[in-house]
């Protein structure tokens, strides 16, 4: 998504209008790694305003190596991170993406019928989730992933894997039954 | 029920990378946070703090001010001669060639009572006026003795609160009116006279001592 130098240069100088404009352009994809990492609403709210003005704070330095979608990406991914550590959650589960028997499927997930990918999302782990988030929606590699949550890339692959395959699980109902016994299975729309 | 196909489930995914969502915040909260940390400015206020008319304005504003508390704590009268005269209504209307001899000369319009012929004159004059205050106030700095500073740290740290204060509520007072041309030079005559202050307050304190706040 191109973004004009002349809007970038009037905001760097605090123009409300092309501020506003960045905003409105870029937030739907900003947020939605937000509320994707964070996974609970209301705090993803928080966090998605703290990115905002983090982008905002950090425009002056941006020296269009990327585009700024991509910039604003990284930043937003970053201090989300940095909340969620802040708020005590990425602690609990850097202890949980090592050890293996936190990600143990209750008799509830098998009967859970998750009506999107969000709800199904919801159902990880929070280290899973994130794992999950930053390398099958925002590409990063697991090598980047372990650098960012503080664990091995190996712990990384694992957690992906498991995750998927939960995933998959408990999106299992999406698949259009007429066509899941002809082997042509397809997701439902979301 | 089997588990969704990887195909099925990438396609999935193909389709999550592009959901957009509703912002999650709206601007007019987003906006009073950033406007709060001043990386939103004002457009009007913007040019009037950026301009170099106002740093000027801001700096005579200081050197006006601080020769009329001189003048004042030394019992002279507060004005001076020149802008007594200035306000004589036979010195109204300056000779053209008084505004020329300013210009060309590079002396105070306050000292030669002069009217200017056209705003670039006006503006060197007061370009100039800016240079001479920045190598007054260095001067005086470094060599007036015969004003001792006050050596107690604790008169600057009165003086900054007060400073403080006058900035705070000239910088509620610029919200409301942003294009003041009064409040924005207080406003800036005061940061100006904070800076000195700090700058003074720096030479008094030992060495090893370092200031973090007052």
């Amino acid at each position: 998504m191109q973004t004009d130098q002349l809007t970038l240069q009037r905001a760097i100088k605090g123009d409300e209008k092309a501020m506003r404009q960045l905003w409105l352009r870029h937030s739907p994809h900003i947020d939605a790694v937000v509320r994707r990492l964070c996974g609970d609403h209301d705090v993803a709210a928080d966090v998605a305003q703290e990115v905002w003005i983090q982008i905002f704070r950090a425009l002056p330095g941006y020296r269009g190596e990327s585009q700024f979608g991509t910039w604003a990406h990284r930043i937003a991914v970053n201090r989300t991170l940095n909340a969620l550590r802040k708020i005590k959650r990425i602690s609990r589960l850097e202890t949980e993406i090592e050890d293996d028997s936190a990600f143990v499927e209750g008799d509830s997930d098998r009967t859970f019928l998750a009506e999107s990918i969000d709800e199904a999302m919801g159902k990880l782990s929070p280290g899973a989730r994130m794992v999950f988030v930053l390398h099958d929606i925002e590409g990063y590699t697991h090598d980047e992933i372990g650098k960012e949550l503080g664990i091995t890339s190996g712990g990384s692959k694992s957690q992906l894997f498991k995750a998927r395959a939960k995933l998959r699980r408990l999106l299992a109902h999406l698949v259009d039954e007429s066509t899941a016994g002809t082997g042509m299975t397809h997701a439902a729309s979301l | 029920m089997q588990p969704l196909s990887e195909n099925a489930f990438d396609d999935m995914l193909t389709r999550e990378r592009d959901r957009v969502d509703q912002p999650l915040t709206d601007w007019d909260s987003l906006s009073s946070r950033l406007r709060a940390e001043g990386l939103i400015r004002d457009p009007i206020a913007s040019r009037f703090f950026s301009s170099s008319f106002i740093r000027i304005a801001a700096g005579l504003t200081l050197l006006i001010g601080g020769a009329a508390a001189g003048r004042a704590s030394a019992g002279a009268p507060v004005l001076s001669l020149a802008a007594r005269d200035a306000a004589q209504p036979q010195n109204a209307v300056p000779s053209a060639s008084a505004a020329k001899t300013a210009a060309e000369t590079g002396t105070l319009a306050s000292n030669a009572a002069v009217a200017f012929r056209s705003p670039e004159e006006a503006w060197e004059v007061l370009n100039r006026a800016g240079e001479e205050y920045q190598r007054a106030s260095a001067y005086l700095s470094e060599r007036n003795n015969e004003v001792p500073m006050p050596a107690s740290t604790d008169q600057y740290r009165t003086r900054l609160a007060a400073l403080d204060n006058v900035m705070s509520e000239m910088r509620d007072a610029m919200k409301e009116a942003p294009e003041d041309p009064v409040i924005n030079q207080y406003y800036l005559a005061t940061v100006g006279a904070r800076e000195a202050t700090l700058r003074q307050l720096g030479t008094v304190l030992p060495a090893s001592a370092r200031m973090n706040r007052f």
